[in-house]
């Protein structure tokens, strides 16, 4: 699903070099749950960033579902983000006038997609994160689990190959973040493959594989033993 | 994204921020009302003063001497006679007659008046459409030979000289003539001409049999039809050259050159106009991109959203470009509705014919389009090309 090796990032700030990513290798199975975790500093956010095709390594290979990602041009990878990709943010990252029904449409608007089945798809997959009554309302008269589910919706309506999740709990109230983390149990239980950027050890226990970053390498990747939910993990593999 | 996809997010754009859009269109709008409204006044002005004329003399041309001459001035360069005999042998010209104009007091029995007295031969009435008999007649070719002493007044003056009398066989005295009042006249007047004084026609034997000096001053003649024009008045002027023994001594005017100067004169002070109206366009140009750079600035975040979501720079440049370019369709829109108002009202005030040019509509729409785009490309492209981390992150 997702094969990453020897990926380099180095950021250039006038004579200073600053090596963010020094080869990182890692591959995610279809239908996993990984987290990642790190102190800030130590690359994960510029990982996810690449993973996410918003930005390009300077070396190294990046394959998902079967493209080879590094080689793209930033059209292609615009057609990427919007096949391949799914994105939670922290801050939602919702457009602020646009009604959730909106918001959920706007990936299938740049896919290209007709009004009327964009409108359909949205509507079902407002359903399915509970916010079938809040269709048209702005992300103003919502709340921030409710923000975070529209953002959810967007994020899955182009059935995208993997979802990313960066910080999505970090703007949310206690309730509010253990109510997200339900869905995505949910999600992957359902077999939608999941990387989750997380600092918080709580909620990255929520995946089933931790993976932690530091220095620009990953330090440590272990499998979760102790699962919050009853579904053992290569059940999951196998959807 | 399709057209239409980009279209609507543009409009929701502008709506969202309709203070800002109104504002931002204001320039657009005073500078496609003044092009409108110097255009359609300019040309509506043309074209009512250009027809006024075609009305006045569609054909006419005028035979005169010309005060440059090498050759000697004398009282005998024009003559009846010339203009009888060119009326008979040209087959360009339909009728030449002679014309004269002074000003003299003319005394009734109730009142004096200062009169235009023209004076010419009773073939005129065949040139000049505009003169109307209104009480008994104009003179005859045996009053003109006869020397008799009538005049035919304007109703106006009839009615001043006489009060409710009938004019008609009365007398007036012009100078030390008397002269027996043989018609009246209604003349449709020229529409821009803002004189007051009254007019009154006598036969020209009759004026030039008085005259200390006479001299025939003018020939004014009509032309078989538009075609003869030139060939008439070169006719005309060989003619008088051959028969008068005088070398490049007469000139000619036709009413169709008075047309065309006085039209390149307005279409020069149009341009002129339209020049100094077009320059407002191009700074609410600018108001435009300045807009649009605040607004690229103001939605960096909205942009990173929709880049992450899969837009590509083609999707974003077009949704600011439209965005422009609709700011200003519109503003061009409600200008050329204001631009139309105005030359309307001006046009009610100066008793113009109101007038739709639709060449300057066309010409305002494609203006405001082309500032649209020329001015909404830097700021769509500047969007376009933003990174989507930073856009992303962006506060």
């Amino acid at each position: 699903m997702l094969y990453v090796e020897g990926l380099t990032k180095t950021y250039r700030t006038g004579d200073s070099e600053l090596p963010i990513l020094r080869g990182v290798n890692l591959s995610v199975e279809k239908g996993e749950f990984v987290a990642i975790m790190g102190p800030s500093g130590s690359g994960k956010s510029t990982f996810m960033n690449m993973l996410g095709c918003l930005d390009r390594p300077d070396s190294g290979t990046y394959v998902l579902d079967g493209i080879e990602v590094s080689k793209q041009n930033d059209q292609q990878l615009a057609l990427v983000r919007n096949q391949k990709i799914g994105f939670v943010f922290q801050s939602f990252n919702l457009l602020p006038r646009s009604t959730s029904l909106h918001n959920v449409e706007l990936p299938m608007m740049y896919a290209g997609i007709s009004r009327s089945e964009r409108r359909k798809r949205a509507m079902e997959a407002l359903k399915r994160v509970g916010l079938g009554e809040r269709m048209n309302h702005r992300p103003t008269q919502l709340s921030g689990g409710q923000k975070q589910r529209v953002a959810i919706a967007r994020a899955l309506v182009n059935r995208p190959a993997i979802l990313l999740a960066d910080e999505p709990t970090g703007n949310l109230d206690s309730r509010s973040g253990t109510e997200i983390m339900a869905m995505f149990q949910e999600l992957h239980e359902q077999g939608v493959t999941i990387i989750l950027v997380t600092h918080e050890l709580d909620i990255a226990q929520h995946a089933e594989r931790i993976v932690t970053f530091k220095d620009g390498v990953i330090m440590k990747d272990e499998r979760v033993e102790e699962r919050l939910t009853a579904v053992p993990s290569d059940e999951v593999i196998l959807t | 994204m399709n057209f239409w996809e980009a279209l609507r997010t543009a409009i929701d754009g502008i709506w969202a921020n309709k203070m800002r859009s109104g504002l931002t269109m204001l320039g657009i709008i005073i500078g496609i009302t003044s092009v409108i409204a110097v255009n359609t006044l300019g040309e509506g002005g043309q074209r009512a003063i250009t027809s006024e004329m075609e009305k006045f003399g569609q054909n006419s041309f005028n035979i005169y001497t010309d005060y440059e001459s090498k050759e000697e001035h004398s009282n005998d360069d024009l003559t009846v006679e010339d203009a009888e005999t060119l009326s008979r042998i040209s087959p360009y010209i339909e009728r030449l007659v002679p014309y004269n104009q002074s000003n003299s007091i003319v005394k009734g029995p109730k009142k004096e008046e200062r009169v235009n007295v023209y004076s010419t031969t009773a073939h005129y009435l065949e040139i000049q459409p505009t003169v109307k008999i209104s009480k008994g007649r104009f003179f005859s070719e045996a009053d003109d030979k006869e020397l008799r002493a009538v005049i035919v007044l304007e109703d106006e003056l009839a009615k001043k000289l006489f009060g409710q009398m009938n004019p008609l066989g009365q007398r007036v005295r012009m100078g030390d003539n008397s002269l027996v009042v043989i018609g009246t006249y209604k003349e449709e007047k020229f529409r821009f001409d803002m004189s007051q004084t009254y007019g009154a026609y006598i036969p020209i034997r009759y004026d030039l049999s008085f005259q200390e000096e006479p001299f025939v001053s003018t020939l004014i003649g009509k032309a078989k039809d538009k075609e003869s024009v030139e060939a008439a008045m070169k006719q005309a002027t060989q003619y008088l050259s051959r028969k008068h023994q005088k070398e490049n001594h007469y000139r000619s005017f036709s009413m169709q050159e008075q047309v065309n100067q006085f039209n390149q004169l307005t279409g020069t002070l149009t341009i002129i106009f339209s020049v100094i109206a077009g320059i407002s366009l191009v700074v609410g140009g600018v108001g435009v991109m300045n807009i649009m750079l605040v607004s690229v600035t103001e939605r960096t975040r909205e942009i990173g959203i929709r880049k992450a979501l899969g837009a590509r720079r083609r999707d974003i440049l077009m949704q600011f470009l439209i965005e422009s370019l609709i700011v200003c369709l519109i503003g061009g829109l409600i200008g050329v509705l204001l631009g139309l108002g105005a030359a309307a009202l001006v046009s009610y005030f100066a008793q113009l014919p109101p007038l739709l040019s639709w060449n300057s509509i066309f010409i305002a729409f494609g203006f405001s389009s082309a500032i649209g785009i020329f001015f909404g490309l830097y700021p769509a492209n500047k969007a376009a090309k933003l990174d989507p981390i930073e856009a992303l992150r962006y506060e």
